[in-house]
């Protein structure tokens, strides 16, 4: 499958999860964005074909169907013909009406280039649906579509690939020395010597985590991989233990679902899928989820009453947050750039 | 006055770096370096980069062989500069209202507020 057709239908997914995103935000679990972020970070990076059944298209084409009273367009192409061809008259096609045999053609021609049993497999399985046919027509559709797209970019294949590998490097470049910058600033930070701080530390230790101290920052924030350290800002109050126990349940959450690394996927990712801006639009609203969903348990673990303790909190910590750390690439801080009307929606949430 | 209020804007971390040369003197970037990590577990590359700031800053003078360090600035030139800006930035420009929040503060010691009320004697003899 070529990148341009794997960013189509990333395209497609994330316009789906940010319409369920938009309408039913407040009443599902935060955990429930996170999975359809995965789903949707597999469908961009790994290369393989869905069956028409659990398309996305099949989806948006069945629930379309329920919905459009006109059916002029499903009219347009040859249903009976398509339940009619058998498997093993593959061979036997052009019987078939001309435009099937254009749309399947085409199927043929992009999959001949990587993958020839590929080919016969996967117009096998657009012919053999016979459970929902509208479905196959329109994973048909779909499909030809995005074949379409990707066979005109291939005509110029040299000048687009160059295009697409300088933007690729771009993006690396970008991430890795706003990376590099990051953790120098990160390296220069001291251990904390707190009381309090210690005895977090002896609770709670999936991986060797440490806590340090460091005023190059506002907000409490976590980075690395290997070995997770929590960042604290210097005039973090260390006798504040209740607000402490949020601060830190918040960078453990973060720690124990390995935030880190997921959001390194979904900047590898970007690099990859760097023309399409919905990619982008799903970096924003991911790295969001995953700080609402931490807020969420936070909550959800130290009862409601934490609720308005907690909101107070984020609010200080936006009052604080000052231009030198606000954005990390790879960190997992409280506020991560976030837009005010967002951050004021999110504070609703809780 | 620009210069030096520029020279003496030392973040955390250089004033780490600095405070080794303040305590051994000229030492050469590898004892710093050494210092800091097993103070700080700060590795090499790190102490070197806030060196070179540091020398960026005019904090820091370097001289070959070795690359010896030495401290452009005193402590206590830093340590009036950070005073008078949090004088300025936290207590409206006026000593009195620090010297005033010091006393109420309830952590300090017996013994520290002795030696308070010994520097203010001094200063009444001078």
């Amino acid at each position: 499958m070529s990148i341009v057709q794997m960013s189509f239908s990333g395209a497609v997914l994330i316009l789906a999860v940010v319409v369920l995103r938009a309408l039913a935000m407040n009443r599902l679990p935060k955990d429930t964005f996170l999975i359809l972020w995965g789903i949707v970070l597999f469908r961009l990076i790994v290369p393989f074909s869905v069956p028409s059944e659990l398309s996305v298209y099949s989806w948006i084409g069945r629930s379309l169907d329920r919905t459009v009273i006109d059916t002029g367009i499903s009219e347009q192409l040859p249903k009976n013909n398509l339940n009619q061809v058998p498997l093993e008259n593959i061979d036997r096609a052009d019987e078939v009406n001309p435009k099937l045999i254009l749309e399947n053609d085409t199927h043929v021609i992009n999959y001949t280039k990587t993958d020839p049993s590929q080919a016969v497999q996967s117009t096998a399985q657009a012919v053999e649906s016979k459970s929902d046919a509208q479905n196959t027509d329109n994973h048909v559709i779909f499909s030809a579509m995005a074949e379409k797209l990707a066979a005109f970019m291939n005509d110029t294949v040299s000048i687009r690939l160059v295009i697409w590998c300088v933007g690729m490097l771009a993006c690396m470049t970008y991430f890795t020395q706003s990376y590099l910058r990051c953790r120098f600033e990160f390296q220069t930070s001291v251990p904390v010597e707190n009381l309090a701080a210690q005895r977090w530390l002896t609770k709670h230790c999936c991986r060797t985590i440490s806590i340090r101290q460091s005023d190059r920052i506002s907000t409490p924030l976590t980075y690395g991989i290997w070995r997770p350290v929590i960042l604290m800002p210097k005039d973090t109050d260390w006798e504040n233990t209740q607000q402490l126990q949020y601060i830190l349940a918040h960078e453990y959450i973060h720690i124990c679902r390995c935030d880190a690394l997921t959001k390194l996927v979904c900047i590898f990712a970007l690099c990859i899928h760097w023309f399409n801006p919905l990619v982008w639009i799903m970096y924003v609203f991911f790295n969001r989820d995953v700080e609402i969903s931490c807020d969420e348990h936070v909550v959800r673990r130290f009862g409601e009453n934490a609720k308005s303790v907690y909101a107070k909190m984020l609010i200080q910590m936006e009052e604080k947050r000052s231009n030198v750390m606000t954005y990390l690439p790879l960190g997992n801080g409280f506020l991560f750039k976030i837009g005010k009307n967002e951050w004021k929606r999110g504070l609703q949430q809780l | 006055m620009g210069g030096e209020n520029d020279r003496t804007k030392l973040f955390d971390s250089e004033l780490k770096v600095m405070n080794v040369l303040w305590k051994e003197g000229v030492v050469p970037a590898k004892r710093v370096a050494e210092v800091l990590n097993k103070e700080l577990g700060w590795n090499k590359n790190t102490t070197y980069t806030l060196i070179k700031r540091c020398m960026k800053k005019e904090a820091i003078e370097r001289s070959e062989p070795n690359f010896m360090c030495r401290a452009l600035v005193s402590q206590e030139e830093v340590q009036e500069a950070e005073t008078n800006e949090l004088i300025d930035k936290v207590y409206d420009g006026s000593a009195d209202k620090l010297f005033a929040a010091l006393l109420g503060r309830k952590k300090l010691t017996a013994g520290q507020i002795e030696r308070l009320r010994q520097i203010v004697e001094e200063e009444d003899d001078r």
